[in-house]
């Protein structure tokens, strides 16, 4: 371990600190909670201007089993340096703008909290050395940006699009953590540093262009989907639902450039595949042109600032691509705070256009009218339709499992079926035991799907207890299917693999005990201001179930893809899809149960 | 010639049946001119409490706050004992014991309260719909709102919808029958034949297909639009006043509903025709109650209070009760202890507009000057006009909203200079504008903008605004050098000038005394940043536009030696006076005065004195208003607290730029020796009248012809957006979105919001407006019968109507009929 110097480490974790705090002192009053945010900014800002002037580097083993290793690297180079002073700087005015915006609204100190809950998770995406702890990061962004799209939990149109936002974060999670995984394993899990160095130069020839291209692949698949490049992009415009602040931080600033900063640090794993470049170049140039058309279509103000900042994102992963990325940055930075201040600014975009409108200057460039050609109402109804992405969204996420699950509203148990299915292919190719643990798996884990999102969430306590259950027991379940292909047997198989499935087992048991004897017919009102402490236990359990790394499922999720690569590869398909289908399940049951007010009128 | 016969037909038909259901829709019009109205002024031929008991089963909003609430105010002594009782005594609706009642009152209620609005629980689609399993307004409303957003949208975006003089449904029908591609969710083959015909006949269609006989037809369509109020509200007031938006664009509710039922017939019809009914496939039940409780009478079952209803009327009433007690008493007692009439030659005079935040203006300039006299009037200064501002193409409306103006005012700027400087300042804003200019051009103003942007934002925020900021504000203000012109073309003939002068001055009480000196009349506006609802904050009395030009417009008027030519014949001597327009910010409390350089010689030291006494008072009323600000501290020197109030307004992040109507609770007609020197605390609209020159009343039915609905409907508006803020407010403004620069959403998907944000009402106790006149009581009532459409609103309980007689004090009170002595 290098310790690195103080201020670095206070760097990291004081906004930590400071959100955990401002949690507490939600019941005092508004001038508390203003001095005690205002304050925590300032130091913070005190410390990352230190750490900009005294630079370390921190490495640590976060994690230990047996002979698995869990690294945390941090260390501020460049690229490091430039996204702390923005996120500084940002986070600086977004603060000070909140302080007063936010003023008499319920839920002042929730929001800095997860402000800096947010804030705390880019200064360590930014400062990641290496892919694991750029994960953390990572992950982070995702909890916070569903906290606070979801922050008014009186209406149900901004429940339902966290959550929906939460779900493709966690399809394209899936890309960071597989391509993580096998980073660890095809190049010895160098930090970007190293990557870029010799080391990694042999790292790298030394891999087959099939499985260089995938893992570049996998990594472009999660920098698409967090930084809402086709054929993601739909999710951008409807997370706009939060106060406008920490949409502009958000999704102006910071959390949407977070694709364009992991394909930066990438760099020498993708771009020593011309096909990966090309993939990166060609995506960029489609969500770019494309976003351009739909934010001309457009009638409302903070989408079309989305499409905006989704077209020049679009354009530096093209600079990216392109091996610019020197360009990128700066153009990053200048989007981050154009995008910023357009958001912040959104409102008085009615004075302003009037203003301009009625003047006679505008009257002299207003476009004459024309009779529009069959091609124009296409293109038209093409982009007004923003492009068809919402409806593929649907179409994946809502469409398909309800297909996959139910076939119909009287037959929930497809899920089985296709379970069964699973299993008889399993059997053909691996052996019975294991596949019939898969298979149950998936079929569990594609029913807590159903449950949770067809089922009748927020009147059913049972409901909410099954999905749980459901979700739990599939995890379980395949971690002892994984267990049983290991070679040494299975008993040791499943010591291996203790941190996930121990993991499993705790969060489970406190989501019970967060739900015993909790009946949601006897709540007047939501449950998550009736009973803030279940709801916050009933939290946190969703996040130690799905992986967030302040569990030891989160390293167990890495621990199960090594015993995967090691015995059973095409296992790992299983996992992916047991990955999503648990996280979103979990993540909608929650939201629907929790979350969900009573009567859903004025959306 | 019978197919058209039928087609004429139709149309009638639904003609009708959507020019019934239009009544029960917000008819808030685009965001550009916020008018105050009454948020239930559909129920108003009602009584209140009927009204706001209808009101909730049409649209499940709520008219009172919630009982525990007024429990803890009675409980903090802000409702009193004796408001209660005298409630208890007055609204009872039952002989219950009094004493038992009042206990009652206070338990807390073992009644739930609805959440949702009868009418949509206990209606067609929530049954039909229901029992199918299915949920339309999931995938409709996305699709739809989108569609109508992009359609009426006013300049946000920048390729426009494509037909769009075709109208709403014409222009969606050619846009899917040119595609090449599907338009979701017109995508089926079924939609595409539907939207080939006409929108009544596609709609009947549908509507046959749902529900088969025609007599549902009416509670199907009502409950689809109330699905959606704000753009079923929105859609119908652009139908009826197309000219309320800049950019034309012709549509019909009908259209838009019809758009919806096509969708959902579109997307559902397979799935339900799979129950095997052809026809009917929604009908639940043919024995379903259709009843509208908007159509029903005021004693049908449906629409009888709940008892809970009953202890929430009842409260309100003590509520309301408390603070008229107090005001009744402190008028009551003025009026004893008044009597000398002073002697002294004014200093100068002052005409305000009846805003409730002018009465503290006003107050302060008295106490600074005990020699002024101060005057109050609606704020457009009888001067209806149309105004063009120098840089305007189109005409702006600034006077009362029933008013239809002929007159055109302008104002010309002479120097070419001031043509670069406003291009200059719209290049300065151009930031501003995000609108996707081509990927070369909006990558380079990206990378161009985006420094820039960093440090404009970094100032703006941690240092302080700019003064740019503060001309985001209001349209319709006046440029520094510009000039007023009041006679061109459309404008107005010396008469017709005369006319307007002569009338306000002599309806004030201004000629009760010969007078001499400056009058300065003051217009009030706004400047706020960041504020979609700017307009609210503007003289309501000019459409929601700050009362410059017309306060301009009478003092030159009033200065213009050919129109004083005529006065003389009328027997009003103006010599030896001089009137200066002028506009009070009642954000930034600052004033400008217009055609300052043209007052003669020997006004100009009483105008320096007048200035200095305004600047003072400013001070003060900044001070004042300050009080109200939670976050700044309570003892604030006066020129910290102007300062404040000036950052206040151009703060990028000041959702709460100034309290406007808030607190609003009466408004007092009568001289100004009733109200001067009394502490209201911005809560009441004030308006002068002389009733020693008006025996019969018929001033007064003028005043009150503007007081009434203006006041009221503020009043009203500012009461059911805090008891509602859900349904009949705004809800928070933090998370508003501007679409298509007519309304404000939540988020991106959503429909439109219509009423006031929380920001501007949360601290607002909801209380009927108190009218007070100073008037004998038999004049006082005649007055308000006179006009019918005011007298609604007394007589059913709207307003409260209250007369002091000007000799006596003593008070009176209409309630049922007839004025009854206020105890």
């Amino acid at each position: 371990m290098i310790a690195g110097t103080p201020f670095f480490l206070l760097a990291l974790l004081f906004p930590f600190f400071g959100a955990i705090l401002l949690q507490f002192l939600r019941a005092f009053p508004e001038k508390t909670i203003y001095r005690t945010a205002k304050s925590v900014m300032l130091i913070q800002t005190a410390w990352v201007f230190l750490s900009l002037a005294f630079p370390q580097k921190f490495q640590t083993h976060l994690f230990v089993w047996h002979d698995y290793h869990f690294e945390v690297l941090l260390e501020l180079d460049l690229t490091a340096k430039i996204f702390w002073a923005l996120a500084t700087l940002l986070g600086g005015i977004v603060v000070r703008f909140s302080l007063i915006y936010m003023h008499r609204e319920p839920g002042y100190s929730r929001f800095f909290s997860t402000l800096f809950t947010f804030l705390g998770g880019v200064w360590i995406l930014a400062a990641a050395g290496n892919l694991d702890t750029f994960l953390i990061g990572w992950e982070i962004l995702g909890i916070a940006s569903f906290l606070l799209i979801g922050f008014y939990r009186h209406r149900a149109q901004p429940v339902q699009n966290a959550a929906m936002v939460y779900s493709i974060y966690r399809l394209c999670d899936v890309g960071l953590l597989a391509g993580a995984y096998l980073e660890h394993s095809e190049l010895r899990g160098m930090g970007f540093t190293e990557l870029m160095g010799p080391l990694g130069a042999q790292g790298l020839a030394a891999l087959s262009d099939g499985n260089l291209f995938f893992i570049s692949v996998l990594l472009i698949f999660a920098s698409f989907g967090k930084s809402a490049q086709v054929p993601f992009s739909s999710w951008l415009p409807r997370a706009m639902e939060g106060p406008t602040p920490s949409s502009a931080i958000f999704y102006g600033a910071l959390s949407i450039h977070a694709g364009a900063l992991l394909l930066l640090r990438t760099y020498p794993i993708w771009s020593a595949s011309q096909w990966a470049t090309n993939l990166i170049l060609v995506g960029g140039a489609v969500s770019a042109l494309l976003a351009s058309g739909i934010g001309r279509t457009v009638s409302n103000i903070k989408a079309q600032i989305a499409y905006s900042s989704i077209t020049q994102v679009g354009i530096i992963f093209i600079e990216i691509a392109m091996g610019w990325k020197d360009l990128a940055l700066v153009h990053i930075v200048s989007n981050a705070f154009l995008r910023c201040y357009q958001l912040l600014a959104s409102p008085s975009v009615v004075a302003h256009l009037l203003r301009v409108q009625g003047t006679q200057e505008a009257k002299a460039r207003e476009p004459k009218p024309r009779k529009n050609s069959a091609f124009h109402s296409t293109s038209y109804a093409f982009l007004m339709s923003e492009a068809y992405l919402q409806d593929l969204a649907r179409l994946i996420f809502l469409t398909l499992p309800q297909r996959l699950s139910g076939w119909s509203i009287r037959r929930p148990y497809g899920s089985y079926l296709i379970g069964i299915c699973v299993f008889v292919l399993a059997y053909a190719k691996w052996d019975f035991k294991i596949g019939a643990a898969v298979g149950l798996s998936l079929a569990l884990a594609m029913d807590a799907l159903w449950d949770a999102t067809q089922g009748n969430g927020f009147q059913d306590t049972a409901s909410c207890r099954r999905t749980f259950d459901k979700t739990s027991l599939s995890s379980f379940t395949f971690s002892i299917s994984v267990s049983m292909a290991y070679p040494l047997g299975w008993k040791l198989g499943v010591l291996e693999l203790l941190p996930f499935s121990a993991g499993i087992i705790f969060w489970w048991v406190v989501a019970r005990v967060a739900l015993l004897g909790f009946n949601r017919n006897e709540v007047y009102g939501p449950p998550w201001v009736v009973y803030p402490r279940r709801s916050f236990a009933a939290f946190i359990s969703v996040l130690g179930l799905s992986g967030f790394p302040i569990s030891t499922v989160f390293f167990g999720e890495d621990l199960l893809l090594r015993e995967i690569t090691n015995v059973r590869p095409s296992l790992a398909v299983a996992f992916t899809g047991i990955f999503i289908l648990n996280g979103i399940a979990l993540i909608q049951n929650y939201t629907r149960f929790f979350f969900e007010p009573n009567h859903p009128q004025k959306q | 010639m019978l197919v058209s016969a039928a087609v004429a037909v139709q149309e009638t038909f639904f003609q009708e049946i959507i020019d019934d259901l239009s009544h029960w829709l917000p008819t808030q019009g685009p965001i550009k001119e916020f008018i105050h109205h009454n948020t239930l002024h559909a129920y108003q031929d009602r009584p209140f409490h009927v009204g706001v008991r209808v009101s909730r089963r049409m649209t499940g909003g709520r008219g009172n706050l919630k009982l525990h609430e007024y429990q803890d105010l009675y409980r903090h002594g802000e409702i009193s004992d004796r408001a209660l009782k005298w409630a208890v005594a007055n609204v009872a609706h039952d002989s219950l014991d009094s004493a038992q009642l009042t206990k009652e009152l206070l338990e807390p209620c073992v009644e739930t309260e609805e959440v949702s609005s009868w009418l949509m629980r206990n209606g067609l689609r929530k049954k039909g719909w229901g029992a199918a399993g299915l949920a339309p307004e999931g995938q409709t409303y996305p699709a739809i709102f989108r569609i109508f957003g992009q359609y009426y949208d006013q300049g946000i975006a920048t390729w426009p919808f494509p037909n769009s003089s075709e109208g709403l449904y014409n222009a969606v029908a050619s846009l899917v029958e040119a595609s090449w591609i599907p338009v979701r969710p017109f995508h089926t083959s079924v939609a595409k034949r539907l939207l080939r015909l006409p929108a009544e006949k596609a709609l009947s269609e549908v509507l046959d297909a749902w529900l088969g006989d025609h007599k549902y037809y009416k509670r199907y369509l009502l409950e689809t639009a109330l699905g959606h109020p704000g753009w079923s509200g929105m859609i119908r007031q652009l139908e009826l006043e197309p000219h309320s938006i800049v950019i034309p664009r012709p549509g019909r509710l009908i259209d838009a509903l019809a758009l919806e039922l096509i969708a959902e017939y579109s997307l559902f019809f397979e799935t339900l025709s799979k129950k095997g009914k052809s026809k009917a496939l929604l009908l639940p039940d043919p024995e379903i109650d259709l009843t509208i409780p908007a159509e029903a009478a005021n004693d049908h079952p449906v629409n009888r209070p709940t008892g809970l209803e009953r202890r929430l009327e009842i409260w309100q009433e003590a509520y309301e009760r408390t603070y008229l007690d107090s005001l009744a008493l402190v008028l009551s007692q003025k009026k004893d202890s008044q009597k000398k009439e002073t002697s002294e030659t004014a200093a100068y005079q002052t005409i305000h507009c009846i805003d409730d935040r002018e009465c503290s203006f006003r107050r302060h300039i008295e106490f600074i000057q005990p020699r002024c006299e101060t005057f109050a009037w609606a704020g457009f200064f009888s001067i209806d006009c149309l105004f063009q501002g120098a840089h305007d193409t189109i005409l702006h409306k600034h006077c009362p909203q029933p008013m239809k103006p002929r007159h055109v005012i302008q104002e010309i700027l002479p120097s070419k200079r001031s043509r670069a400087q406003a291009v200059s300042r719209w290049l300065r804003s151009f930031h501003l504008s995000s609108h996707p200019n081509g990927l070369i051009r909006g990558w380079l103003l990206t990378h161009a903008l985006g420094w820039v942007t960093a440090v404009r934002m970094g100032l703006e925020i941690f240092v302080g605004p700019g003064e740019d900021a503060a001309t985001l504000g209001a349209l319709g203000r006046m440029l520094p050098g510009s000039e007023l012109i009041l006679d061109k073309e459309k404008g107005y003939t010396l008469e017709e000038m005369a006319d307007r002068v002569f009338g306000m001055l002599k309806n004030m009480g201004f000629l009760s005394k010969p007078r001499q000196g400056l009058t300065v009349i003051f217009g009030h506006g706004s400047t706020s940043a960041n504020n979609p609802y700017f307009a609210a904050y503007d003289c309501g009395a000019c459409s929601g536009k700050p009362g410059s030009p017309n306060s301009r417009a009478f003092a030159k008027m009033a200065n213009d030696s050919r129109v004083r030519e005529i006065l003389k014949t009328r027997g009003l001597d103006l010599d030896g006076q001089w009137f200066v327009g002028a506009l009070h910010d009642t954000t930034r409390d600052e004033v400008q005065y217009f055609d300052a350089q043209a007052i003669p010689g020997h006004f100009q030291k009483n105008f320096e004195n007048l200035k200095e006494d305004v600047n003072q008072a400013l001070l003060m009323n900044a001070k004042e208003r300050c009080l109200k600000f939670a976050q700044l501290p309570p003892k604030l020197n006066p020129l910290k607290a102007l300062t404040e109030v000036r950052h206040r307004s151009t703060s990028l992040f000041e959702p709460r730029p100034e309290m406007n109507h808030a607190t609003n609770a009466s408004a007092i007609v009568g001289r100004r020796e009733l109200t001067r020197g009394i502490f209201l605390d911005r809560r009441a609209f004030l308006n002068s009248y002389d009733p020693t020159i008006d025996p019969e009343g018929i001033i007064l039915t003028g005043i009150l012809s503007a007081v009434v609905p203006v006041c009221g409907g503020i009043n009203l508006e500012y009461f059911f957006s805090r008891t509602d803020p859900q349904i009949y407010g705004a809800g928070t403004k933090l998370p508003h979105n501007v679409s298509g620069l007519i309304g404000v959403l939540n988020g991106t998907t959503g429909d439109l919001l219509t009423g006031l944000p929380t920001q501007m009402t949360e601290i607002h106790p909801p209380l009927r407006l108190a009218i007070f006149v100073e008037q004998s009581d038999e004049v006082a009532l005649l007055a308000a019968k006179r006009n019918p459409s005011v007298f609604e609103w007394i007589q059913n309980g709207w307003v409260r109507y209250l007369s002091i007689h000007p000799e006596t004090g003593k008070i009176f009170e209409f309630r049922q009929d007839r004025m009854e002595k206020w105890t």
